[in-house]
């Protein structure tokens, strides 16, 4: 049986009939057709699959997608696009953060909330901001690295 | 290889009363909170319930109160929430310890407490796919007739792997239940039982059928009193415990380390997590290497780690010794140095 869904993804609304089963990750994937979101593990380990609810970072692959019924979500797709990244996008582009490039939409979101809660992090925040993300390339300097600008360029930003 | 869940109907009440009418409406439904432990068990098939009940649109579960000497937190309280609170870190350090190094940041922030009580018990051969499960003839747990850590026996030894339960366990935290036939207060020292199968369920003093955890009572112990929780894991960042020790003790004199009461409880190393019993014995007495070593035997007697793990067991056993020493140094100002002697002798 489908029951019909309806939230508010980067802004705009995404509905859909769906299943009691489907996840709030293959809502986004299939339904919305974001495949920004990266089905990773679906177990909770790899944080591939993290997007914002409501700004609280979590992962998609964990979440009923009628459980996220009338809430906000967004993805990396929401964050910028090619022609207008977000400060935290360029800083990852700018450090070269990016290897195969399959963790860092959620890399990108977990730096995001990060910033949005302490915008002056220091490096052991940061280590435990992305600690539910793995990286399976990169040894996470350079991602490290990407998010202390990130914060710079937020900054000078603002100023 | 994941195959999709079997379907099932999800309700969403909107309070207390509903979900639990549904709950006896529908026997053998399943109540979701964070779902960071069921929705795995469900995509595994671990879990096959034909109703789930979500508790996320229920208000009220999700505050920590205080009242009179002790503090009541809603079991929809998440680790991430526990482990920030002004009132949980500055009353029940413990606590707060416990609930900020469960999984990574991602899943504290889905994790409920209620969730953390009654986590699925885990074990190497069940918490996999079910395409991987039926490779292997499945086992004793779900879907087989045989365990394979122990083929001879008619017991599971799946491990009970959350990290709150043994810090209140220690803090004698009691359970405000209520369900189909009515509410109830459960002191959780009664709760688990010892079988992998069903050590959080009926057959053991834990849930009745449809029963719901409301809130957790802790009564918060005598002045003054130190508590630590240790936990012994494969990635720091993100992994279940291997092992978890909360160690509580109150002083007679502290400077002097001598013991006015100690309390010791374990986690992941049974089906079930356990107070060690007879620390009783070492009031009155002090802190020192001796009574560590004694200490360590004793949590030694309760910890019985089988092959449930990809960790051997007698690692995880020697791992019950070394987190005993690691609470005592962090608890008794001095002991580090005193520990470390005894070890360079040894
Ligand atoms: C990658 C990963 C790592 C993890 N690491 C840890 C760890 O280090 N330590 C740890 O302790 N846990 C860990 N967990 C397990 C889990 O995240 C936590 O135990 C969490 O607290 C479970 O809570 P939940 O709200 O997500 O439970 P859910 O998944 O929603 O529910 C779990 C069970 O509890 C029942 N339930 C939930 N709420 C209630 C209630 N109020 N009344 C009655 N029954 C209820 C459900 O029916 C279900 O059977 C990990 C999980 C993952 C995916
Ligand atoms: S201990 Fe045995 S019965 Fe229990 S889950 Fe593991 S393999 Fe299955
Ligand atoms: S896909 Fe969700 S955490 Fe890995
Ligand atoms: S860049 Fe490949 S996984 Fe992180």
């Amino acid at each position: 049986m489908k029951h019909p869904l309806s939230l508010n993804l980067n802004g705009d609304m995404a509905e859909n009939l769906v299943e009691a089963r489907t996840s709030l990750l293959t809502f986004i994937r299939e339904s919305a057709g974001l495949t920004g979101t990266k089905r990773g593990c679906e177990e909770g380990e790899c944080g591939g699959c993290a997007v914002l609810l409501d700004g609280r970072l979590v992962d998609s692959c964990l979440i009923l997608a009628l459980e996220a019924q009338g809430k906000t979500v967004t993805t990396v797709e929401g964050l910028g696009d090619p022609h207008h990244l977000s400060p935290v996008q360029s800083a990852f582009a700018e450090s070269g953060a990016s290897q195969c490039g399959f963790c860092i939409p959620g890399m990108l979101l977990a730096t995001t909330a990060l910033l949005d809660r302490e915008p002056d992090p220091d490096e052991a925040s940061i280590r435990e901001a992305i600690s539910g993300n793995l990286c399976r390339c990169t040894g996470y300097t350079r991602i490290v690295k990407a998010i202390q600008l990130a914060a710079k360029l937020k900054h000078d930003g603002q100023n | 290889m994941t195959y999709p869940m079997r379907p099932f109907e999800l309700h969403r009440p909107a309070d207390v009363a509903e979900a639990v009418a549904l709950a006896g409406e529908y026997p053998g439904a399943q109540y979701l909170a964070g779902g960071t432990d069921l929705v795995v068990n469900l995509r595994r098939r671990i879990a096959e319930p034909d109703h789930v009940i979500a508790l996320g649109a229920i208000e009220g579960l999700g505050e920590v109160t205080r009242e009179g000497n002790a503090l009541a937190i809603g079991a929809r309280v998440t680790m991430a929430e526990l482990a920030a609170h002004p009132e949980v870190m500055a009353r029940l350090p413990m606590l707060a310890e416990a609930a900020g190094i469960v999984a990574g940041p991602t899943i504290r922030g889905m994790a409920t407490l209620g969730g953390n009580l009654v986590l699925d018990t885990r074990c190497r051969y069940y918490n996999q796919s079910f395409f991987w499960r039926q490779a292997n003839d499945f086992c004793l747990k779900k879907d087989g007739s045989v365990c394979p850590v122990a083929p001879r026996g008619s017991f599971c030894w799946a491990a009970f792997s959350a990290d709150t339960p043994p810090v209140l366990l220690a803090l004698d935290a009691v359970l405000e239940l209520t369900g189909p036939k009515g509410g109830r207060k459960v002191p959780l020292r009664n709760f688990y039982g010892n079988d992998g199968r069903w050590s959080i369920g009926e057959a053991d003093g834990g849930l009745l059928p449809g029963e719901l955890i409301l809130r957790v009572r802790i009564p918060l112990p005598q002045a003054p009193w130190h508590g630590v929780y240790e936990k012994v894991r494969v990635r720091g960042s993100i992994d279940y415990p291997l092992a978890g020790l909360a160690m509580m003790v109150r002083w007679k004199d502290e400077t002097a380390r001598e013991i006015a009461e100690l309390r010791m409880a374990l986690t992941a190393l049974n089906p079930q997590p356990m107070m060690v019993p007879g620390t009783e014995v070492f009031s009155g007495r002090e802190l020192d290497p001796d009574a560590v070593a004694e200490l360590s035997r004793l949590a030694g007697r309760t910890g019985k780690p089988m092959r449930t793990t990809v960790s051997d067991p007698a690692y995880r056993r020697a791992m019950i010794a070394t987190m005993v020493e690691k609470a005592a140094a962090r608890l008794a100002p001095g002991l580090g140095p005193a520990l470390l002697q005894q070890a360079r002798w040894a």
